[in-house]
């Protein structure tokens, strides 16, 4: 462990190294610092619920003061952002805002993903991934550098909605880039180094207690035992590893840790003229793997990343203005040699987790690579002499910007357009290479070949994925007070066409839609917003095309009164209130253009004549029957809560959400002997009601500051309406139900504990022949028998019906510490495949297989008895295998020291603060049991990567 | 810089004009066509007929996980499933049609989808405005072929079926009742004196729209041998209770037209059924080119783990194998055979060998090793055989684990084979075993390499040994289980114990066998009510009644 030391304190060499020259090369006026860079001295814990000052919240194609926004709109700015050592940037929003669900779906290097989710689900059709803005324009936020960031905002309710109408349902990530400005140049370098600890990997059984629980699975089947006392006696003496191997691959091919490391430099500044932003960063986690370096090359998994940035603004006359910003990042992903992308990673995990441990010697006695019939993927030969496969995604962001005074025409009026053009790729390459493997007959030592071996090749390189997308917004802005009436009016048009292939379809789709909004406020006290959006899709029939989208707000800062005025611990207190109505375009399991009949010459399977099967005819066809009806879904969205805050010290927000859709897309019912599906249709309603709310305090004692902070989420969903399949009883019907539903299941009544139980008991037909040690089903229809009848629909859902988190930070003198606590509560999963982790070959035998129901442990057993073969009764989703997903995790620590100034000025700094921090320390849930990540329970089995703690150790300098 | 306020106001309007150019939004769908685009061009015309064939049965392992997993074979006596295949076919073990889609509801939907292309193509064939390239009759012809081939799928698994003509739009009425086994029967025939006077005899043009690259079309045989099915099955009974000997009269008559065209003759080998690309016994195949392991069925459901499979869990029974005669043309019932039940693979039917791999067999270069700690066997595995068989004449020998070799397997829609052997089914019970009885049945036995079937026999047993001759030539061709149904011997074939080979490897070398009962999970039951298919229940309950469940479903 001692190398990790060394990897926590990279950064600080790295960067001292950068310094050495660099000190001496500064010049310019370091001007005052302003609180926008994420590398200022404090921990980013220690601003949450601090309002800045005044904060101006970018809003779509303008911003408004915080306190002045009557809709709801959460922001994190860019020095509350976490310096998370995630190469996903979702995570960096874990825990910090009301309303905002971020779960964890992957952690492998370069696969690294979590999803977001705003408030709730009310659509089953999807997870509801909000649309995510980045300077306006749809991008994605994931694989951003913290360091471009200067705020992110998260838009809920409808009236913050509706300005993106048929995109806006499930909510907006509006992420604003940073610029430079003239308070002087500012260059900054930060430099982070950490190691991933493994965590929550399966423990592989050791061969002998593996033996014997194969040959009791057997035995459960009615067959002879495999391994006989002198197999059982060898593995447990381990007398001969080759004849008799007792491995333990988790060990020896996956490490403890991985390092990761990130750093970046950055430089802004400008005049009145001309203003700069630039930033590089560059990101590296390192994969788990051990036993990778071969002398051509080395195999590990690993994710490189270089972000780059320049944003620039230029005044070019008194009252026009120019804004260029181009992003871009390189991402490199690299892992085991496999053709598809990521089945490299997976395929040497579903080795290394399931083979059993005495399937096969590494190397036979011959250092040939051991294996046989059925386990062929020896992990040692699949990380040296399977070659590796290098992934290169090139992205490009361009948009340019102009803004235009119209003062000549009317006093607050300007005009501004923007237009963007994305475009990514991916470039494969790396090397090839297979092997063959071998089993040693010990009567005759003899050696068996399986498996065809290959040379070391290069990869036939490939392009895949391009993508492009282009925008352009341009409206009028018009903004001016009266007396005490102000008006803030914009009026906005946007046209976009996306080119994004997927499958067959190799076609760009356009929409376009316009926007007003009118803000309207009488005395800094009254707010009103109207927003209203008229916008369509190619991809719906012309007269269901477009839909117009209004919401209303209104905010009245109470406090402002005079009869509140007096009051003066309390601050600041605000009513609002919003409603309206968002949609969503996406089609589904609709086909493009299912609102027209229509006749395809792609897509459609040729079909061969000849001899020579080289003749193909039939690749025309009919598609699905059309739904002329076909639109977009609706959701109409109710917000209604205050802002608050008391003695200086302590701010509260409380907001009441409702989210009702309808039209959802929900499969259509035509007879099958019409020989044609039908695309489905708008009938399907569902929704999510509950509340958010959240508390910071944060209040100065000399040298001491303290802050803490609560944020709470209750969100129910409730399936209204859906197209079930005719007849189904109602039992089965899901409408009612909560949304992200786990489906049909049995229920279960325990195990069955002897043939008497069973014999009285409704016949299962779900197995050939019940047996005690299986599990017992209720039958809900009363038939006598077990099946597909008995399945129902309960409440049981995937996503947790609230989630919270609480943190709080101090700060002495130059020294602050912090910590977060996130939970969710009310969410369940079905755990079959941790427990049944393997396959038919390992006969499904692992850690869990210990508890397993038998003739001597009866009613004690957790689960089922073993079995190889006639598993049915035993692996159908039932109750038996729900569990609750509710857990309370230590999300992360931190600890900070920030150099007094008087150093600093000695230095020629500006800010210097190092700290040391740990993300996903602890946690703390019924799932543990299980010995595994209640965050992600699929974690460190099977094929999935495991679930990673990370200590890591940075430093951020200013100058 | 100073711009007029009328200037910027037209750049304005221009901004606006453009957001409002209609012409964004309404957008040709790509390579998509209105139906009367595709019937104004003859090469699309063309495709979308040839679309058509498209939604046939088309291969022995149809359904299951991957669709590769599970066959008729599995439902029938010839096989038993086990592993990933058991999952599917155990409801049906159970006689619980009703939870599977597979063979009912998946050729439910998919024959009524060829038949909508069809109708599709009738209502529009002769307005094309066709050239040389395209055979216009031989196009119409497929057409009304093909349906029949469609209606004749459902009626042999469901009885009487809706029986639509055309198109049908959403607008229309579409809740349609049953029509009767006979009336689709006679539909059926319909459309084969149609598709008769318009298919050609053979692919083998040498300019035009019929040359050898359309060999795998229809012909005027294959319409003539759907025609000899049809009115087998409709004579058989289950369609025809009182057993009206006309009907089988005309079902004799039927294939007797099929073996008076002189165009089809049985191949020379039985052990290369399946695998030529052309052949004089084939009256229609699906045109297929060569298989590899991976991928396929041959990994999924065929090949012993230790010749590369994933999962050799199709497995022949005991109960199939004892249909095989010994050579000597007694079956293994008979005392006088030369059976021996310890030297259980010697002196039989040549056509065992070629469906069958069994203990101690060579094989790819090796001996099949069908005992405990063998390669093709492993105690409680469900990767490995369970009644120690794998079925060889889906095995092309060149499929093992170490090649990366290709062979075909065909699927066959018709063969000579069938012919004869429907000839012989049908002149027994309309006449009774004549010399035309005799003759069609031996030339049968005589290709295989087995003596004549001995004279005078009475009409019951020639019954059972054109019964037993269907079963062992046809094994594994997807003609068992339906025939089995047709027959109603379901009760007598497939709710009997389903037997296995114990196979143990003495000290010395040499092998004892002996038969046994195979476990609880594989057992099948079959009762009055599976003699068809239920409709699939989703598509009864759609029909807010109209459309009526079979008896006993």
């Amino acid at each position: 462990m001692k190398s990790i030391y060394k990897a926590l304190l990279a950064p600080f060499f790295v960067i001292a190294g950068c310094l050495l020259p660099g000190v001496q090369a500064q010049t310019g006026n370091p001007g005052p610092n302003r609180e926008t860079g994420t590398d200022t001295g404090r921990s980013s814990l220690s601003l949450m619920g601090v309002d800045g000052k005044n904060e101006e919240v970018a809003i779509p194609f303008g911003s408004r003061p915080k306190r002045h926004l009557p809709g709801v709109i959460s922001v994190l700015r860019s020095e509350q952002l976490p310096q998370v050592p995630y190469s996903n940037l979702n995570e960096a929003l874990t825990g910090l805002l009301p309303g905002v669900y971020v779960s964890k779906q992957n952690t492998a290097p370069g696969y690294d993903a979590s999803n977001i989710l705003i408030r709730g689900r009310s659509s089953y059709n999807d997870a509801q991934p909000p649309l995510v803005l980045v300077d306006g324009i749809e991008r994605d936020f994931a694989d951003m550098d913290l360091s471009e960031i200067e705020s992110i905002g998260i838009l809920k309710d409808a009236a913050s909605l509706a300005w993106y109408g048929i995109r806006g349902a499930n909510g907006v990530v509006l992420v604003t880039t940073k610029h430079g400005n003239t308070a002087g140049t500012k260059v900054t370098l930060s430099g982070m180094g950490g190691a991933q600890l493994a965590r929550a990997n399966i423990k592989p059984l050791d061969s002998y207690t593996y033996a014997t629980l194969y040959n009791e699975a057997l035995q459960n089947g009615g067959l002879a035992p495999l391994y006989d006392q002198t197999a059982l006696n060898a593995y447990k003496s381990g007398s001969d590893p080759y004849a008799y191997p007792n491995n333990n691959f988790v060990d020896r091919f996956i490490k403890k840790w991985a390092p990761v490391q990130r750093y970046v430099a950055a430089v802004s500044g400008g005049n009145e003229a001309a203003k700069y932003f630039t930033t590089f960063s560059y990101y590296n986690q390192g994969g788990l793997f051990a036993e990778t370096q071969t002398p051509n090359y080395n195999s590990n998994a690993g994710y490189k990343r270089y972000n780059f940035r320049s944003n620039l603004d230029a005044t070019v006359t008194k009252n026009l203005d120019v804004s260029v910003n181009i992003g871009g990042r390189i991402e490199n992903r690299a892992e085991p040699g496999q053709n598809t992308a990521y089945a490299g990673i997976t395929d040497l995990l579903n080795a290394i987790y399931l083979t059993p441990p005495n399937a096969y010697p590494l190397l036979n006695q011959d250092s040939s690579y051991g294996g046989n019939t059925i386990f062929q993927n020896n992990p040692l030969a699949q990380l040296q002499s399977r070659g590796y496969n290098s992934q290169i995604t090139r992205v490009l962001l361009a948009s340019a910007r102009a803004n235009y005074k119209l003062d000549g025409i009317t006093k607050g009026l300007s005009l501004t357009a923007m237009y963007s053009y994305d475009m990514a790729g991916v470039y494969i390459s790396g090397r090839t290479q297979n092997f063959e493997v071998y089993q040693r007959n010990p009567a005759t030592g003899a050696y068996t070949r399986f498996g065809t071996r290959a040379s070391l090749a290069y990869r036939a390189a490939s392009f895949a994925n391009t993508s492009r997308n282009n925008e352009l917004w341009a409206g009028l802005n018009y903004k001016r007070t009266f007396g005490a009436h102000s008006l803030d009016i914009a009026g906005y048009y946007n046209g976009a066409s996306v080119f994004n292939p997927i499958g067959n379809i190799r076609f760009d789709y356009n929409r376009k839609s316009a926007s007003t909004r009118v803000s309207y406020d009488f005395r800094h006290r009254y707010l009103a917003d109207l927003v209203l959006n008229y916008s369509g899709n190619v991809r719906f029939a012309e007269n269901h095309r477009y839909g117009f989208f209004p919401a209303l707000s209104a905010g009245w800062i109470i406090s402002e009164e005079d009869f509140l005025k007096e009051i003066k611990p309390l601050n600041y207190l605000k009513l609002r209130g919003s409603y309206g109505l968002t949609g969503n375009d996406n089609l589904f399991n609709a086909r493009l253009y299912g609102w027209q009949s229509l006749y395809s010459t792609a897509g459609f399977q040729s079909y061969s004549f000849g001899t020579g099967f080289s003749s193909a005819g039939g690749a025309t066809g009919e598609l699905s029957l059309p739904n002329p009806d076909l639109t977009f879904e609706k959701s109409r969205k109710l917000d209604l809560g205050f802002e608050a805050r008391l003695l200086s010290a302590l701010s509260i927000t409380w907001d009441y959400f409702l989210d009702k859709r309808t039209d959802l897309i929900s499969p259509s019912f035509i007879p099958g002997f019409i020989g044609q599906g039908l695309v489905p249709g708008n009938s399907g309603e569902a929704q999510y009601k509950g509340f958010e709310t959240s508390l910071g305090f944060n209040k100065k004692w000399g040298l001491v500051n303290l802050n803490l902070f609560v944020n709470y989420t209750l969100a129910k969903t409730n399936l209204n309406s859906y197209n079930d399949q005719p007849g189904l009883p109602k039992y089965q019907l899901q409408t009612g139900h909560p949304l992200a539903n786990l489906g049909r299941m049995f229920v279960a009544e325990g195990i069955f504990q002897n043939q008497n139980e069973i014999t009285a008991a409704p016949r299962s037909t779900l197995s050939g022949k019940v047996q005690p040690g299986d599990i017992r089903y209720k039958d809900l229809n009363g038939d006598g028998l077990i099946d597909n009848f008995d399945q129902t629909v309960l409440d049981y859902t995937g996503v947790p019906a609230s989630y919270y988190s609480f943190g709080a930070a101090v700060s002495v003198a130059g020294f602050d510490l912090s910590a977060m606590m996130t939970g969710q509560h009310g969410g369940s999963a079905d755990i079959r495949s941790i427990i049944y982790a393997g396959n038919a070959n390992n006969g499904f035998l692992n850690q869990y297989s210990v508890d397993r129901w038998n003739t001597t442990n009866g009613a004690g057993a957790l689960y089922p008895r073993l079995t190889l073969s006639d598993r049915g009764n035993n692996t159908a989703l039932s109750t038996f295998w729900i569990r609750s997903t509710d857990f309370l995790q230590l999300r992360n620590v931190e600890l900070g020291y920030t150099l007094p100034g008087s150093l600093m000025k000695k230095l020629k700094l500006s800010a210097c603060r190092l700290y040391i921090n740990g993300y996903n320390l602890l946690s703390f849930s019924k799932l543990n049991d299980l010995d595994l990540d209640p965050a992600l329970i699929s974690a460190g089995r099977n094929a999935v990567y495991p679930s990673l703690t990370t200590l890591s150790a940075g430093l951020n300098l200013t100058f | 810089m100073k711009i007029s306020k009328t200037r910027l106001l037209a750049a304005l309007l221009f901004f606006v004009c453009g957001a409002c150019k209609k012409d964004f939004l309404e957008r040709a769908p790509g390579v998509n066509l209105t139906l009367d685009k595709v019937f104004a061009d003859p090469v699309l015309a063309a495709e979308f007929a040839d679309n058509s064939y498209q939604f046939r049965v088309s291969d022995y392992h149809r359904w299951g996980a991957s669709n590769t997993r599970t066959s008729t074979a599995h439902l029938s006596d010839e096989s038993i499933a086990q592993g990933d295949a058991l999952t599917s076919v155990s409801p049906f073990y159970q006689g619980l049609y009703h939870s599977t889609e597979n063979d009912i509801g998946t050729v439910w939907d998919d024959s009524y989808k060829g038949i909508r292309n069809c109708n599709i193509v009738l209502a529009r064939v002769d307005q094309v405005p066709w050239t040389a390239a395209q055979d216009a009759k031989r196009i119409k012809g497929e057409q009304y072929f093909l349906r029949a081939f469609y209606y004749f799928e459902l009626i042999r698994r469901f009885g009487g079926v809706p029986l639509i003509e055309k198109a049908y739009g959403l607008d229309e009425n579409i809740d349609l009742p049953r029509n009767t086994y006979d009336e689709c029967v006679n539909f059926i025939l319909a459309d084969l004196d149609k598709a008769e006077t318009m298919l050609p005899v053979d692919y083998n043009a040498t300019s035009g729209p019929n040359t050898a690259s359309n060999y795998g079309r229809a012909t005027l045989g294959s319409a003539k041998a759907l025609r000899a099915r049809t009115l087998l099955y409709a004579a058989s009974p289950r369609d025809n209770p009182s057993g009206d000997a006309a009907k089988w009269q005309k079902a004799a008559a039927a294939a007797k037209a099929v073996m008076d065209m002189n165009v089809y003759s049985l191949m020379p080998s039985y052990g290369s059924m399946l695998s030529l690309n052309k052949s004089p016994e084939y009256i229609l195949i699906k045109i297929r080119g060569p298989r590899s392991r991976v991928f396929t069925y041959l990994q999924d459901a065929i090949l012993s783990p230790g010749s590369g499979g994933d999962q050799g869990t199709n497995n022949p029974t005991q109960n199939h194998v004892d249909l095989y005669e010994m050579a000597n043309g007694k079956p293994i019932t008979d005392p006088t055979s030369g059976y021996d039940p310890q030297q259980p693979y010697t002196g039989r039917d040549p056509r065992f060998y070629a469906n069958v791999l069994y203990n101690d067999v060579s094989w790819q270069g090796r001996r099949m090793q069908m005992y405990d700690g063998g390669q093709d066997y492993r105690e409680g595995n469900q990767t490995y055989t369970l009644t120690r068989y794998y079925i060889r004449k889906w095995w092309p020998e060149v499929i093992s684990a170490a090649s990366s070799g290709t062979a075909l397997v065909n699927y066959i829609y018709f063969r000579y084979g069938e012919v004869l052997l429907n000839y012989a089914e049908a002149q027994n019970e309309a006449v009774g075993p004549d010399a035309s009885v005799y003759n069609a049945i031996n030339q049968i036995r005589t290709r295989a390499g087995m003596p004549n079937l001995p004279a005078g026999l009475s009409k019951t047993d020639m019954r059972n040994r054109i019964r037993n001759e269907r079963a062992v030539e046809l094994a594994y061709e997807d003609q068992r289980w339906y025939d089995i149904m047709r027959w109603k011997v379901g009760p007598q074939v497939v709710a009997q114990p389903m037997k296995g080979m114990n196979v143990v490897k003495n000290a010395n070398g040499s092998f004892t066998y002996q038969v046994i009962t195979l476990p609880a999970g594989v057992q099948k039951v079959y009762t009055e009510n599976q003699h068809y298919y239920p409709i699939p229940r989703r598509e009864v309950q759609k029909s807010n009644g109209i459309l009526k469940q079979n008896p006993g479903w």
